[in-house]
């Protein structure tokens, strides 16, 4: 049974602003799943939803398996974690841990020992004399979690949690996080807009967009197989788009004329040949050599444009016939290659999509 | 046309050295970020230059003139706050025709700054009704409507999401260069910077670390502050036994001697930073026996594009990033041989504040 499951929720505000628009989505036992997309697409709405600070205007929620609709947020049995970290500030961190256990009538020597466990399992109990604001935003916000836990829940929503800790310190936090989850068999929901934070820390990523959800599946197919051109470019980053016509239809894979040239791309979908089609390319998925040896099977030709050097990778933006593709290689393996270069792209893989009805600039926006 | 000369301003808010002792040069038609973390001065340096401040010491110099004792409006510079400041009860067009002054600016320059950033047709709504992208954009018509070909960008990008900021920081970079226009940008975000910035000046505590291309910094960081501040790195700790053949031998506390290219240095107790993505990963013995060990995989960490590593070695925790197309098909508790190319060990003196001072953002 799954620990949290929404069925075709539909809540619109204003009677005009769809922020939900029948989605139907599933937590399970243990698992840590993150909900991931841009503002506006529904995240905070869904969470707030679940936890029962909003009512939806249809559908259902679950939790643990009962139905939850108009049951007040205090009798969910969820710990509610956001980005504006909500500690008792004149309470030290033991205090502020313990505080649930009390309230809840456990006793003082039970909540000691749910207090004293719950901050060594997050490596907090040295700091337990502490202020909150003595404290780091990362380590407040580890208390926050930790007083969510001692209260007794086993279920964590956590709104953007790392949000407003420094980057650096989040990178380290969400390896914690993760571990406190699955060492205390918690099941988490954790929204973010930072999609490596997402591939990183997540069993399963939720990727939505306008109300509505996109796909649902691993953090490596989420990347490795994207459904759409917008979860191609949202996850991961930078992805470029060429627009073609199908040429070919082999077995497993389509001919693609991008106009000057054509390309073979892998498909396990169906195409029609005259179709119009979307080719999505990772910039780590292209090889760029210096036109000029032999060239390569399968690729296309262009002109750099643009050299940006990042540190550990270059980028590359190369003019072809068909559009601007971006190129991304480790700094140890760059081509020599600069601006006015002639070069040929081979794409290693690229992903094909039916040329969405919306137009392929509204498909990829994320505003 | 425009250039710009910072000479040793120094700036104090009571006991708190804000700037101190800063001098830089900005050429004509370039673009130069301003790169620090929080509380490094890099706002009261802009305020600096457009007059919004006076510093207690220094000059600030455009197109050779002295203008430290001028008034802002008259040094012909454009400044975009942090945030924005957009008027939330007037239209996108009365920001950008009121916002640089009381004044008011030509009809015709309006239009212009507005076709500029692409937002004439939203010229009647109101900044809320936009998005945070069409308001950065807004924000910038109302510098470029100004008209100064010196323009100050103070975290223009910083509000947006990561991949909106990505987009429109290319964006922002193109159209300056377009408008043939001398730009200052100051951030937080070190992808930001090294993405644009023909030049930049990493600052920390009010005092200038570095100034270089951005390969020049990244590739021969000044101190151990800009090394760590630009990506995560790896420290060794270890003392310097002799450089035969320009080839550094390190004695280290837990992975024994260790070799790195040098120059000659004069000094014996070091620490070595090695770039994740300098450090190879491998199932199988690399080609080589200098600085290669054993090490067991601690986390794996698929993060897109790179896949990021932890390894234990002797009780040394390593950070390795692998291009995630090709990184080695390992698990945690796997073991591993990591390998630290000789060429790419950074050599610095032992920090006489200890490491974690010397690295410290804040």
């Amino acid at each position: 049974m799954p620990d949290i499951e929404v069925r075709n929720v539909t809540k619109i505000y204003e009677e005009r602003i769809v922020a939900l628009y029948r989605v139907s989505v599933k937590v399970f036992d243990g698992e840590y799943v993150c909900i991931i997309g841009p503002s506006g697409s529904g995240k905070s709405s869904l969470i707030k939803v679940i936890s029962g600070i909003i009512e939806p205007d249809e559908g259902e929620v679950y939790i643990g398996g009962r139905l939850v609709n108009n049951v007040p947020i205090s009798e969910r049995g969820l710990g509610l974690v956001m980005q504006d970290i909500l500690l008792f500030p004149h309470m030290n961190v033991w205090d502020n841990v313990s505080y649930g256990p009390l309230v809840r009538g456990l006793g003082y020597d039970r909540a000691e020992f749910i207090g004293n466990e719950v901050l060594r399992s997050m490596s907090l109990h040295l700091r337990r004399s502490a202020m909150p604001h003595e404290l780091s935003r990362g380590t407040q916000q580890k208390v926050a979690i930790a007083r969510a836990v001692a209260a007794g829940a086993r279920i964590l929503l956590l709104d953007e949690p790392l949000g407003s800790v420094d980057p650096r310190a989040a990178k380290t936090l969400r390896f914690e996080l993760r571990h406190l989850v699955k060492d205390l068999k918690l099941t988490a929901l954790h929204i973010t807009h930072n999609q490596e934070e997402a591939l990183s820390i997540a069993d399963r990523i939720i990727v939505m967009r306008k109300g509505r959800v996109e796909q649902v599946g691993t953090p490596f197919e989420i990347y490795a197989r994207p459904k759409t051109p917008f979860i191609a470019k949202f996850i991961g980053g930078e992805a470029s788009f060429l627009e073609g016509l199908v040429e070919e239809t082999m077995d497993g894979r389509v001919k693609v004329n991008l106009g000057e040239e054509h390309v073979l791309v892998e498909s396990s979908i169906g195409f029609r040949i005259g179709e119009k089609v979307v080719l999505g390319i990772r910039p780590e998925h292209v090889s760029i050599v210096r036109a000029g040896g032999s060239r390569p099977d399968n690729s296309i030709s262009g002109i750099v444009k643009e050299v940006n050097f990042l540190g550990s990778y270059y980028r590359y933006m190369v003019e072809t016939g068909g559009g601007n593709v971006l190129v991304k290689v480790p700094r140890l393996s760059a081509p020599s290659v600069s601006i006015g270069s002639r070069v040929f792209l081979t794409l290693d893989r690229a992903y094909i999509f039916k040329y969405p009805r919306e137009g392929l600039d509204k498909a990829i926006a994320y505003e | 046309m425009p250039e710009l000369v910072v000479d040793s301003v120094s700036k104090s808010y009571g006991s708190i050295r804000a700037l101190r002792n800063v001098s830089f040069r900005v050429g004509d038609g370039e673009y130069f970020c301003i790169l620090g973390p929080t509380g490094a001065g890099k706002t009261t340096l802009l305020k600096v230059i457009s007059g919004l401040i006076r510093p207690d010491k220094g000059r600030v110099i455009i197109d050779g003139v002295d203008v430290t004792d001028f008034p802002p409006e008259v040094r012909n510079v454009s400044y975009m706050p942090q945030g924005y400041a957009l008027f939330p009860h007037m239209t996108v067009w009365d920001n950008v025709a009121y916002g640089a002054g009381m004044k008011g600016l030509p009809e015709e320059k309006v239009a212009d700054a507005l076709k500029l950033v692409g937002l004439y047709h939203r010229r009647d709504s109101y900044p809320h009704e936009l998005s945070g992208g069409q308001q950065q954009r807004i924000a910038l018509a109302r510098a470029l409507a100004a008209g100064s070909k010196l323009l100050l960008l103070d975290e223009p990008l910083s509000a947006l999401d990561i991949l909106l900021n990505i987009e429109l920081r290319y964006e922002l970079k193109n159209l300056c260069r377009e408008l043939g226009l001398t730009v200052l940008h100051v951030t937080h975000n070190v992808e930001e910077a090294m993405s644009i910035a023909d030049r930049m000046m990493v600052l920390r505590k009010g005092v200038v670390q570095q100034i270089g291309s951005p390969r020049e910094v990244y590739m021969n960081p000044a101190n151990l502050f800009v090394a760590n501040f630009l990506s995560e790195v790896n420290f060794i700790e270890g003392i310097l036994r002799g450089i035969r053949l320009g080839l550094g031998v390190i004695e280290t506390d837990k992975l024994g001697v260790i070799h790195v290219y040098t120059r000659p240095v004069r000094f014996w107790h070091v620490v070595v930073a090695y770039r994740p993505e300098d450090i190879v990963l491998s199932v199988d013995p690399p080609p080589t026996d200098l600085n290669v060990f054993r090490g067991r995989v601690v986390e794996r960490e698929f993060i897109g594009i790179v896949t990021r590593f932890l390894v234990d070695v002797n009780g040394v925790e390593m950070h390795v990033n692998v291009w995630t197309s090709v990184a080695p098909d390992v698990k945690v508790d796997d073991y591993v041989y990591v390998h630290l190319p000789p060429r790419y060990g950074l050599i610095y003196p032992y920090p006489r504040e200890g490491l974690m001072k010397a690295i410290a953002v804040e």
